[in-house]
């Protein structure tokens, strides 16, 4: 399946390269928008790599004044790494930063702040033990005596943007909400030019946005710059009069003055057509899934945190069976596979495993009967032991000791795994805190898929960290496990891998876990909508099944 | 009565000093284990520079320099090296005690007995003419000027700037940066201050409560400091009520010993006794700076 390039603009003065290549515009260094107009905020050629990860690769932004710019991409697209370079936070690799024209080294937190640049982080970074006003006297560099005054413009600002806030209250006390309104009101009453917002709206409820926005536009008519970063798409469209797409650390499509493409257009730009056309061929066969789920969940709920509750009305995976659970990450993809794995307790609904509640399971029985692959590989090692001692854990821990045939044996099944499963160490006696992030997922996924013989199998981000043909090697023997009767959750956020190997998917959004859907009925369009939260977007292909969350 | 006021303010003053220099540190997220160094290092140098110079003053001028050197590169060693504050502590804490033992042996073998300069009591007027309580009000300078330190130290950390910023450093040392505070400079002279409040203390003991220096003659007083800022809650006026307490119990266990014929040694246990209950019962009710004993984050 291939699909349709996003549309260009269609603004009559709006040439036609408004739409970036990201690889093309390395050399533009004018300061000046298309329309003569100075930019409130240029970023030209800004790159930036952390060990092998190139984050922003020769990135350029172009931030008008008086506008609300919308800043979209996938998971490590490079949203953040741009944001905090902005910030202060990190310092470019190379490129260059001008604010109203003017080129300027951003080398801490604080000058960002001087220079006129105000982020309002994800995650709030005032200091919970001091109060707002104590945050805000923080803020203003000032060494002697507190004056008492300090709060007023805050007050006013609050005021201004309707939010109530005592300044005097500490911030511990906050809820998370009223810690990003004290953050928005900080950002906002001095006489910042640009203002970034980083995510901020997922926490918000939907009236809450409403007014957000309003002043949000508010201040934009003031001639302030505001940067939004965001993953909700159909948010971007209806409140952003600019949106720039970033994808692996380029700029790839910039579209000015609301003249935006379908929501189709830029989710093609988020995702990549050329990323898009393979991987259609290899999907398993439909097949009519019968019989008694080897692992059943019905109207789970486990409350994470004031960000996060996991919500899983119901999920039923069979023996042989790959049930793909789709979403951007972070979404509660660990507290699932924790859930389903019995390491932690959902707070109401049943999990069954094998016809019998999870709860009653002793950890012996856990072990045999799951196998547990998390997204955190030194999670599952016990990184002080070595290789063998690691793949044979299922046996030694519940023997008093070990004698000299057995460990003979526990050695030679080692040595097997590790070369099935490609693990590079010297030998098995090699310490897993000695191996590479791969490797030691190399281990884990030895240990829980083939030493094992478990009855269900939860995989998060499994290929993470491994090379193309150990991933292609990994999916193809969960597909074989598969087809010996093994129940496999096969969490991701690919959509490649996804709809390669999996029966069945259901999307999780924000902690709650949609239907499960057939996925040879999907395309990858669908999923990524899906997997955004998005409904309504262009999905074409998606089966028309009653309360999907893939519809 | 007298003489247990007495010993009590010998007793509370070093406590002061000492609780003072745990507390400063310790609020901007540096635990300094290494108090108990500090202090019997002040010890050593008090007690032979003013011996040899034949000045107190100048004995206490030297247990600063002394403590604000060696604070600084504990300092360095736990808040830029990002060493393990606690095993570092520990570690200079039984250097401390070898090194300065066997330097006093050294020096008095050269120069036959040390004995501190002697003096230096001031007395309020009228306060000190008071029956019982006067005693209080007739004792060293430094005694006075104990109180004034807390006074001090309270003013600092919650009414300016400065001790906003270690408060913020010891709380959220990345969002403390990101508001454009020095983390690490904050974290640094804290603790340097600390190495010289915490030498003063000890000079005080020897030259002024003892009048002499003995091996390890700080016995814990150290440890105990760091358990009177946990019992006051990290504040200035708590510590200095826990230390308090602390002084009126040792001045009880010298009084009381040999007192009805049980061991002294149950009464000198006192104190101690006093610190494990302290602490088991402040344990659950309060936790200090979150980020204590941690190395800092600073954004790259």
């Amino acid at each position: 399946m291939r699909l349709r390039k996003p549309p260009v603009g269609t603004h009559g003065s709006l040439p036609a390269d408004a739409i970036r290549d990201g690889h093309g515009t390395s050399g533009v260094s004018s300061t000046a928008g298309l329309d003569g107009e100075t930019l409130a905020l240029a970023v030209r050629g800004v790159g930036k790599v952390f060990g092998q990860v190139v984050a922003n690769d020769r990135l350029d932004l172009d931030i008008r004044p008086g506008r609300i710019h919308g800043l979209l991409g996938e998971n490590g697209a490079g949203k953040s790494t741009v944001i905090k370079i902005l910030g202060g936070i990190y310092r470019p690799d190379s490129g260059q930063i001008l604010l109203s024209g003017r080129e300027v080294s951003i080398d801490s937190p604080y000058q960002a702040s001087e220079l006129g640049i105000e982020i309002v982080h994800q995650e709030s970074i005032l200091i919970p033990s001091l109060s707002i006003a104590e945050n805000i006297a923080l803020r203003r560099q000032i060494l002697g005596r507190l004056p008492g005054s300090l709060s007023n413009a805050f007050v006013k600002t609050a005021a201004e943007l309707g939010f109530e806030l005592n300044p005097n209250s500490k911030v511990s006390t906050l809820s998370i909400g009223e810690r990003q309104r004290a953050d928005i009101v900080i950002a906002m009453m001095g006489d910042a030019k640009v203002i970034i917002l980083d995510e901020p709206t997922p926490i918000m409820g939907p009236d809450e946005r409403v007014s957000f926005f309003a002043m949000l536009r508010r201040f934009a008519e003031q001639g302030k710059a505001i940067i939004i970063v965001t993953h909700r798409l159909l948010e971007a469209v209806e409140e952003c009069d600019d949106i720039t797409v970033l994808r692996a650390g380029h700029a790839v499509a910039t579209w000015t003055s609301k003249t935006f493409p379908t929501e189709g257009g830029i989710l093609d730009a988020m995702i990549g057509s050329s990323d898009l056309a393979r991987g259609d061929e290899a999907k398993r066969p439909p097949t009519e899934w019968t019989g008694a789920a080897t692992l059943s969940v019905r109207d789970v709920t486990l409350r994470c945190s004031e960000r996060l509750t996991v919500r899983l009305p119901q999920l039923d995976v069979r023996p042989g069976e790959i049930v793909g659970v789709a979403g951007i990450e972070g979404s509660g993809q660990r507290e699932l596979a924790a859930l389903l794995v019995g390491q932690r307790r959902a707070d109401s609904g049943a999990i069954q495993l094998l016809g019998k509640d999870i709860s009653t399971f002793s950890e012996r029985e856990l072990c045999s009967a799951v196998g547990d692959v998390p997204d955190e590989p030194s999670l599952a090692c016990a990184a002080e032991l070595n290789i063998w001692q690691n793949l044979s854990m299922p046996e030694l821990l519940w023997q008093p000791a070990v004698g000299p045939g057995k460990r003979r044996e526990l050695k030679a099944s080692a040595d097997g795994a590790m070369r099935l499963f490609n693990v590079k160490a010297p030998n098995a006696t090699t310490q897993v805190a000695n191996l590479s992030g791969g490797n030691k997922r190399r281990v884990v996924l030895a240990r829980e898929t083939h030493l094992k013989s478990p009855s269900v199998i939860v995989l998060t981000y499994a290929t993470r960290g491994l090379d193309a043909r150990a991933g292609a090697h990994l999916l193809s023997h969960i597909q074989t496990l598969a087809n010996a009767g093994t129940a496999i959750v096969f969490i991701s956020s690919d959509l490649d891998e996804l709809l390669t190997i999996c029966d069945n998917v259901a999307v999780i959004v924000d902690g709650t876990l949609g239907d499960t859907v057939p996925a040879a009925g999907l395309n990858q369009m669908g999923l990524a909508a899906a997997m955004l939260g998005l409904s309504g977007a262009d999905t074409t292909d998606v089966p028309q099944t009653n309360g999907s969350a893939l519809q | 009565m007298e003489a247990i006021l007495q010993i009590a303010v010998l007793a509370i003053v070093p406590l002061i000093f000492l609780s003072m220099a745990g507390l400063l540190p310790w609020v901007s997220g540096v635990l300094v284990v290494a108090l108990e160094g500090f202090m019997l290092l002040g010890a050593f140098v008090g007690a032979v520079v003013s011996s040899l110079s034949g000045y107190q003053s100048v004995g206490f001028l030297a247990a600063i320099g002394a403590g604000l050197v060696i604070g600084a590169v504990m300092a360095y060693v736990m808040v830029y090296l990002r060493a393990d504050q606690v095993v570092a502590g520990i570690a200079f804490n039984i250097a401390a005690v070898g090194a300065t033992s066997f330097f006093f042996a050294l020096i008095e073998s050269h120069h036959g007995k040390l004995t501190p300069v002697r003096g230096g009591t001031v007395s309020v007027p009228f306060l000190s003419d008071l029956p019982v309580v006067g005693v209080v009000f007739s004792q060293h300078w430094l005694a006075i000027l104990a109180p004034i330190l807390v006074v001090a130290l309270a003013f600092v950390l919650f009414r300016t700037g400065v001790g906003l910023r270690l408060r913020a450093v010891g709380d959220f040392s990345a969002g403390a940066h990101a508001a454009g505070v020095n983390v690490g400079g904050y974290r640094f002279w804290a603790t340097a201050a600390s190495g010289a409040l915490a030498a003063l203390g000890g000079a005080f003991l020897a030259i002024v409560s003892v009048g002499d220096f003995t091996e390890n003659m700080t016995a814990g007083r150290g440890y105990i400091a760091l358990t009177i800022v946990i019992l006051g809650r990290w504040k200035p006026w708590g510590a200095a009520a826990g230390a308090l307490l602390f002084a009126v119990a040792e001045g009880l266990s010298v009084v009381w010993q040999g007192f009805a014929g049980l061991p002294s040694q149950l009464f000198l246990s006192i104190p101690y006794l006093l610190t494990l209950l302290a602490v088991t019962a402040s344990a659950r009710a309060s936790h200090g700076p979150v980020e204590e004993g941690r190395p800092m984050t600073v954004w790259a």
